[in-house]
């Protein structure tokens, strides 16, 4: 039995976890997430306020975490918390506070990171969204799409060359005059439009890409974002056209995601496809992916919504993964707003 | 210069423990630095502190970093002021005494000057410490004033989960938005 507790502090999501390892099983054993409501207020994340409420949240979040496995610190084997990438002021309290966490209780300490988390994330609550398998990672902050053949190895195909999909949903909610954050607003709004009423652009999606091509895999949403805003100027009632432009939108962004997937589906052969972030809560994208996948006899996995968003136990998961293959990191740890996903593979 | 893939405090502090030969679970209490200060230093140090406590279940206190840095100063009998650096040309200031049995008193509360007129603030006899102050005089916090403070009844018993240091500033954008607004940001804003 191995017993890890997460730290999850990398935008405005203070969260705590324990998983064990049960012989071959790993099992979630509590997860806490405390989302911030004060970044509504601002239309987006402000990184000072989000590091302050980090510092006043983190303890009664590991507290509840423990208390909710019947668990103290002393009970743990490892403490994992997320080091990149992120908001560095955020991280920095959740790796200092590990970091003193693990050294007072004699802990091995375990620097995760953050996206290589998502990859873990689904595997918590479906034993079977394990390697091989093609990853769509999609969340406010990133936009990746990978092979990965083995926990550990990872092979980048594609990633977006500008906005990432939960930012531009984001961007485009704010356009439609809905809160922050956008996404489930904007894929609400747009159940209720017509798909043929505002027809956008598949942005970098053409028939003659070919896999040697840069922008075979790759994506791009700023251009999609210019239409809508577009669109929006240009409407004469903005009121009745808001949801068909959300369709739209929405239609655009989920064919051109779906559309890459099924191509490293097809080239990697992969049985498997498992979606991660919080644009993976889009019942609409997760649908979408489904059908497009069942034609090539693969199979989709996607989160549910507390393991979507940024949560502890994919930290507690990720972590233990490599506290299982003998990393302990140093006191030292820092914390670092852009690093590559360790084992990350370059492009060929 | 700091190198930002190093965050050097916690094997500091666990280096130390180690020289001394202590437990960590033999620990009293844990005493931090509250501020004012760079806002990421005071959260470093906040979030090994409360890392470090919850692991023992440790009290938690914290000391402002003006009278810390008096402390360390050992400024005798006496009164001082403690000035720190609080950036665009100001600096946070605050006025100590200390007794001959070595207690230190706060004489008011912190505030922020404009950083050129510590001379003409200065109460006449008190000796200046810090930034700005002259040669000798120009010291920063240590943790060994943590001792003094303690013993002064000015490293107050804090709440280790709500705690945190006092920043001397808001955030950029809360300052915006109370401007804006006209009115204190508050959770139900």
């Amino acid at each position: 039995m191995t017993l890890v507790l997460g730290i999850e502090t990398s935008c405005d999501e203070t969260s705590a976890s324990v998983v064990e390892r049960r012989g071959a099983e790993v099992v979630l054993r509590s997860l806490v997430i405390l989302s911030q409501d004060v970044h509504r207020i601002f239309g987006g994340v402000v990184p000072e306020i989000a590091s302050r409420a980090h510092l006043t949240s983190i303890v009664p979040m590991v507290q509840r975490a423990l208390g909710d496995a019947g668990l103290a610190p002393s009970d743990m084997d490892a403490v994992a918390v997320t080091h990149a990438p992120g908001l560095v002021g955020a991280l920095l309290v959740g790796v200092g506070y590990a970091k003193g966490l693990a050294a007072a209780s004699g802990k091995a300490l375990v620097g995760v990171h953050h996206m290589e988390g998502h990859l873990f994330a689904t595997s918590l609550d479906q034993p079977d969204a394990v390697p091989p398998f093609v990853a769509l990672l999609v969340s406010g902050g990133h936009t990746m799409l990978l092979d990965v053949p083995d926990w550990g190895t990872y092979h980048l195909l594609g990633t977006t060359r500008d906005d990432a999909a939960g930012e531009a949903f984001d961007k485009v909610g704010k356009l439609l005059g809905l809160p922050y954050p956008g996404g489930p607003h904007v894929e609400r709004l747009a159940a209720t439009g017509e798909p043929r009423r505002f027809r956008f652009t598949r942005p970098m999606l053409r028939r003659d890409q070919q896999p040697a091509d840069p922008d075979f895999y790759d994506v791009s949403f700023s251009g999609l974002k210019t239409a809508v805003r577009l669109a929006v100027q240009d409407s004469a009632n903005l009121a009745d056209d808001r949801a068909h432009i959300a369709r739209g939108f929405q239609d655009a962004l989920i064919d051109t995601l779906v559309a890459k997937t099924m191509r490293a589906v097809k080239r990697h052969n992969r049985p498997r496809i498992v979606l991660g972030g919080g644009v993976a809560c889009n019942t609409t994208l997760v649908r979408a992916m489904q059908a497009a996948a069942d034609s090539l006899g693969a199979r989709v996995f996607a989160p549910s919504p507390r393991l979507a968003t940024d949560n502890a136990a994919m930290i507690a998961r990720a972590g233990l993964f490599h506290f299982e293959r003998g990393v302990r990191d140093p006191l030292d740890l820092s914390a670092f707003a852009q690093r590559p996903i360790p084992g990350l593979q370059p492009r060929d | 210069m700091r190198d930002p893939s190093r965050e050097l405090l916690m094997p500091q502090v666990a280096d130390l423990m180690t020289e001394e030969s202590t437990d960590w679970g033999a620990l009293e209490c844990i005493v931090v630095g509250g501020g004012p200060g760079g806002f990421t230093s005071l959260r470093i140090a906040g979030a090994i502190a409360k890392g470090v406590a919850t692991a023992h279940g440790l009290e938690l206190r914290a000391v402002s970093s003006l009278a810390l840095l008096a402390a360390t100063a050992a400024i005798g009998v006496g009164t001082c002021v403690a000035t720190l650096d609080a950036m665009r040309g100001e600096v946070y200031a605050a006025r100590f005494s200390m007794n001959a049995e070595g207690i230190l008193a706060a004489e008011g509360i912190a505030e922020r000057w404009p950083a050129g007129t510590i001379a003409e603030r200065l109460p006449a006899g008190a000796v200046h410490f810090g930034f700005g102050a002259s040669e000798g005089n120009n010291r920063v916090p240590h943790a060994t004033g943590a001792a003094v403070l303690r013993r002064s009844g000015l490293a107050p018993l804090v709440d280790l989960a709500s705690w945190e240091p006092d920043y001397g500033r808001l955030a950029e954008a809360q300052v915006k938005w109370e401007a804006d607004h006209g009115r204190p940001l508050t959770s139900s804003a």
